[in-house]
């Protein structure tokens, strides 16, 4: 199948307004007869079922959480960017379009990023006129802050709780809707199986959790806003639930997969204390600011950092990047924590740990400062190892924290299959292959509240409404499939948990495909992740039933897909060959050891297809083009 | 830093909603002092499952003390003795060797067990649905910073909105009232600007929707504001008291 | 505006009853306490405001039935919040956490309160305030005398005691939380709210108890 991004015509700035006109429409009158499944309600989920129903769709919106307000888009901290303007320091669309490709590393479509960056204001609108609480500055107007090492202040934020404040508004905006009716909430139902008929995305099964019952949903058009799969990797910053489960069953009904091997490292968080750990924390990226970070020059040095003199430290960052020291951009912090620890300089009880020291920030603007600055993230801190970082340096190290791949869609957030749309971090379209600090906010929001809206109706203005119901055979086979594999599930009774099977491929994953990789290390995961899902169907145990809460059966079934995505994961980063982004190819470097893109042959979205059960998958290229921007490599010397 | 204690837990078990439970006692050996609350019961979940037991059933999600999803009782405290912590957030350097720790689910007739520590809470979404928004549709919005909003007021609302939805507050209650939740979200959009044209309508319905769900009354115990993981102050319920006579019968 | 009958059914609408009632109840307790404070000035002065008081009958009565009104409000108010309490949460914590115990005892004082008020209306408001009750060294003494010889009795002294235990017990907690009720919150005066509510109630309390404790050590005039 062709890949066809249905990008339209005109110049960059044009072509979402002439996309707008041109796209079809539905009869207000017609509107209440479609109705449109969303699975996910957390940023994309809720602002496009809010959304939708307002326009006067029914809505019929999933979630696996008890709440829809527990969705992880909750705990993104920093904040959200527009192009505003408000500061007056020269920012535009165009700077903010530029800026998110080349922080991209050119490998975005340049089409999407551009709508991405027009809608960024009115996303801000939106978003106070249902009442989130913005930070502002004493003349009652909205406050800015630079971000992530962008050089001009567009980022808008909530303390350090921005992703709650939006998640709570368009929570709120779509319990509006619940409450006049529009959306029907299906909480703690998790999404099993899409339901295809005809060729086109009609429905899909889901499995309450509560009670164990599967059930069918059926609809005129199905918005997958299902989030990342970073937790392939076991510990990431992400919430224990997020999973690939939704997006990995569209993808083998086939959906394409594009760029899996896009995963985003945050280079501050805290390290690894044990074997038990369950997941990571992200420690904001504003603390490089006026941290420095630095390993001891001798390997395997295990003394207090306090007794560690200036000249036996290696301020690696500062000696290595001159201009941007402690800040370069986050896949630059987290690849070179990554080689001191690799040498053997690494810090703490694992070693796989660096210090970010603030004792010189502390001496220069005093403790007051530093406190009105990061109290409160020192108190998370203190309260998480039981460490003072004011007096003794923090120990940080990289994390999984975003992904970038995704269900590949077009320029209509609609994948190959017709009817289902991918909204927010669960498709690949916006960041390329490195995402900027604070644009994760704004796409969900973007994708829902004004890109899907559009969209939609172009798709349903040709689909006759109500044309299945969930009694149709394709929903019961469906359905049929997915009480065998829970059933199979509980009658391995082997001897390993899920959990076990998961830490098994997460650390596989972090080391052969993490910040860092080669062809000799893919190969080797790219052997062992089936034999791991061998072992899985065999020798796993989940205890209990089915029918009723049960959460270890929840994790084997997200932790089968992951042991099928992780292999696709592998086989994407394989066939990479170059260096880009968040991704370090060690086959493709310069001279000086620094990441070398090659987009002579790698300048496309890497499209995956399903050919069938443990078959490898089939790649499909849709070629990146760059009208507006030229391409160039990065420099941060 | 790589220090270990033993532990008994007293857990209340229960295997569904309708059914009798009762407290399991469990002993947990080797606990890493530098562990989560919850990593700690992950450990023991693991043996209990390849010992051919069930596994203790909680609720939990982002583990950073934000999305609200955990809590429990530990030792007749929701999300244990630290105060401004979730339960997740919790350390085991916070106990002490050979203590025996006391596990229970949140109880309230509104919030009912589902199995174990876990706990229904579609209660607040009912909550919420019946008013806390504001009623913007999309694309409605003008520009942001058309809306001056004071410093001061902005804060305010801020620290309502921090409300993360977790229960402690009724849990913590006497009388299992869910006055600080609702104050919470009443006074976080009655400080807005954007939030009066629904002020009186959002309280009345919002109140009326709480009492429905059968939460207890408020008797000003303040053990909400004691537990609550994000320290939401009991001046919002003083303010929500207000704003409801003001609607209700001033209006 | 919601309908007069659905605003007070809701909680807040209840706690609010609860609150106006009991500050009335309050006023009257503290009136009381002033008439009490008579009894030093001899039975000439108290029985002479006595009768002042049953001369304006037919209004006396009135504000007694308004007064009975009120207590009754009061009592089928918080009744009902406490039954709705206990069926919020049916079934309690095996470990309790530390709810401060004047909260906790509200409905408990409440009740000691009521008991004691039933018995106090007994022993002065029904009892005949002339006879055999009231002769003090041969002399029939009315009211004064019915008052003054009740608490020759250490038991009684003793049980009038307690009784006003919990009424500084009751409204320590309860003056406080009329102020929250009708949403009157600052960080600033919260603690001068709280002391006077404290001050308040233990005054009523170590008021009423004094004079008795007054009268039973021979402090009152007998002439």
């Amino acid at each position: 199948m062709d890949l066809k991004s249905n990008i339209p015509e005109g110049a960059i700035s044009e072509k979402w307004t002439n996309h707008k006109f041109n796209m079809k429409l539905v009869n207000p009158a017609n509107k209440r007869k479609y109705t449109v499944i969303v699975v996910g309600t957390g940023l994309a989920g809720s602002s496009a079922a809010a959304s939708l129903s307002e326009l006067g769709y029914n809505v019929n919106a999933f979630c696996f959480h008890e709440s829809p307000r527990r969705a992880h888009s909750i705990a993104a901290q920093g904040g959200i960017n527009a192009a505003k303007n408000y500061c007056n320091d020269g920012d535009s669309v165009h700077r903010l379009f530029y800026d998110t490709v080349k922080g991209g590393d050119f490998r975005s479509r340049e089409a999407n990023v551009h709508r991405l960056s027009e809608i960024s204001v009115n996303i801000i609108d939106q978003c106070v006129a249902q009442g989130v609480p913005f930070a502002r500055d004493y003349g009652g107007l909205l406050d800015n802050r630079s971000f992530g090492g962008a050089q001009v202040s567009r980022t808008f934020y909530a303390k350090g709780q921005t992703g709650q404040q939006l998640l709570i508004g368009a929570y709120q905006a779509m319990m509006k809707e619940v409450n006049k009716g529009g959306v029907t909430l299906f909480t703690s139902r998790e999404m099993m199986e899409l339901v295809i008929v005809d060729g086109k995305a009609k429905g899909i099964i889901v499995r309450n959790l509560r009670t164990g019952k599967i059930e069918r949903h059926s609809a005129d058009a199905v918005i997958l806003a299902t989030g990342g799969y970073g937790n392939a990797f076991y510990l990431s910053t992400n919430a224990m639930a997020c999973n690939v489960t939704a997006a990995w069953r569209a993808h083998k009904k086939g959906a394409y997969f594009a760029n899996p091997c896009y995963t985003q490292i945050h280079p501050t968080c805290i390290p690894v204390h044990g074997d038990h750990q369950s997941k990571l924390t992200l420690m904001s990226e504003s603390l490089r600011n006026d941290g420095r970070v630095w390993v001891p020059k001798k390997k395997g040095d295990t003394r207090d950092p306090k007794d560690i003199p200036e000249n036996e430290r290696d301020y690696y960052l500062e000696r290595k990047y001159p201009s941007f020291g402690n800040l370069v951009p986050r896949d630059l912090a987290s690849r070179n924590a990554k080689y001191a620890c690799d040498e053997g300089k690494g810090v703490g009880p694992t070693g796989l740990a660096v210090y970010l020291d603030f004792a010189a920030a502390i001496e220069r603007l005093g403790e007051n400062t530093i406190r009105a600055r990061y109290g409160n993230l020192f108190e998370m801190y203190e309260r998480i190892t039981g460490s003072d970082p004011y007096t003794s340096p923090m120990s940080i190290y990289p994390a999984i924290h975003y992904t970038m791949g995704g269900l590949w869609v077009d320029y209509n957030l609609e994948s190959n299959i017709p009817g289902l749309f991918v909204l927010g971090e669960a498709n690949f379209s916006d960041h390329g292959a490195n995402r900027l600090g604070a644009s994760a906010l704004m796409q969900g929001l973007a994708d829902g509240y004004f890109v899907i809206p559009y969209t939609i109706g172009n798709f349903l203005a040709d689909e006759t409404p109500g044309a299945c119901n969930a009694d149709q055979s394709e929903f019961k086979e469906a359905e049929q499939e997915v009480i065998n594999r829970v059933n199979t599930l509980l009658s391995i009774n082997g001897k390993r948990t899920a959990d076990d099977f998961h830490r098994e491929l997460g650390m596989l994953l972090w080391d052969k495909c993490g910040m860092s990789r080669n062809a000799e290390g893919l190969k080797e995961a790219l052997e062992k992740i089936p034999k791991i899902r061998e072992e899985f169907w065999k020798n796993l145990k989940v205890p209990g039933d089915s029918d009723n809460l049960n959460s270890s059966l929840e994790k084997a079934g997200r932790v089968a897909d992951f042991l099928e995505f992780g292999e696709l994961m592998v086989r994407d980063a394989l066939h990479r060959e170059e260096s880009c982004g968040g991704h370090f190819r060690e086959e493709s470097q310069t001279e000086e050891g620094e990441a070398l893109r090659q987009d002579d042959k790698f300048c496309y979205v890497g499209a995956w297809e399903h050919k069938g059960e443990n078959k490898p998958q089939e790649l499909h290229k849709e070629k990146l083009e760059y009208s507006a921007i030229d391409l160039a490599q990065r420099s941060y010397k | 830093m790589s220090d270990k204690i033993n532990l008994t837990l007293n857990v209340w078990r229960q295997k569904s909603p309708k059914s009798a439970g009762k407290f399991e006692e469990y002993e947990v050996k080797d606990v890493d002092v530098n562990s989560s609350f919850l990593e700690m019961i992950d450990v023991l979940n693991e043996d209990l499952t390849k010992k051919g037991q069930d596994p203790i059933e909680f609720d939990h999600d982002c583990r950073e003390g934000i999305c609200g999803t955990c809590g429990a009782m530990v030792n007749g405290r929701p999300h244990g003795p630290l105060k401004n912590t979730t339960l997740c957030q919790l350390h085991m350097r916070e106990f002490k060797n050979n203590e025996t720790i006391t596990l229970e689910p949140f109880r309230s007739t509104s919030l009912p067990i589902v199995k174990d520590l876990v706990v229904d809470r579609s209660a607040f979404d009912n909550i919420i649905k019946s008013g806390g928004f504001i009623s913007a549709k999309t694309g409605s919005g003008q520009d942001a910073n058309s809306i001056l909003i004071p410093k001061p007021d902005a804060d305010d609302a801020f620290n309502s909105a921090q409300c993360i939805g977790c229960s402690a507050c009724v849990a913590a209650c006497p009388n299992a009232s869910a006055m600080l939740f609702v104050a919470a979200k009443v006074n976080h959009l009655a400080k807005l600007p954007q939030g009066q044209a629904e002020r009186k309508s959002r309280v009345k319905n919002m109140v009326l929707a709480m009492d429905k769900s059968g939460f207890g009354n408020c008797s000003n115990a303040y053990e909400c504001e004691a537990a609550c993981p994000k320290g939401i102050s009991v001046a919002n319920i003083a303010a929500m008291n207000k704003d409801f006579m003001k609607a209700g019968i001033f209006s | 505006m919601l309908p007069i009958k659905q605003y007070f059914a809701s909680s807040i609408g209840k706690k609010q009853i609860a609150a106006v009632t009991g500050l009335m109840l309050s006023a009257f307790v503290v009136i009381h306490l002033l008439e009490n404070i008579l009894l030093f000035k001899g039975p000439e002065v108290f029985n002479a405001w006595v009768d002042t008081l049953q001369s304006t009958k037919p209004f006396l009565y009135i504000i007694e039935i308004g007064l009975l009104g009120v207590f009754v409000l009061h009592l089928f108010t918080t009744f009902k919040i406490v039954v709705e309490n206990k069926r919020a949460r049916k079934k309690g914590y095996k470990e309790e956490g530390a709810t401060k115990i004047l909260v906790k005892i509200m409905p408990i004082s409440g009740t000691a309160l009521l008991l004691f008020l039933i018995a106090h209306l007994i022993d002065f408001r029904f009892t005949n305030h002339h006879g055999p009750a009231s002769i003090v060294m041969g002399n029939d003494l009315g009211l004064y005398g019915l008052v003054y010889n009740y608490f020759q009795n250490i038991f009684r002294v003793v049980g009038y005691c307690f009784g006003l235990a919990a009424l500084g017990c009751h409204l320590s907690h309860a003056i406080q939380s009329v102020f929250q009720t009708f949403g009157i919150y600052s960080e600033k005066y919260n603690h001068v709210i709280k002391k006077t509510s404290v001050g308040l109630a233990t005054g009523l309390m170590i008021g009423f108890s004094t004079i008795a404790i007054l009268i039973y050590l021979g402090y009152a005039p007998t002439a």
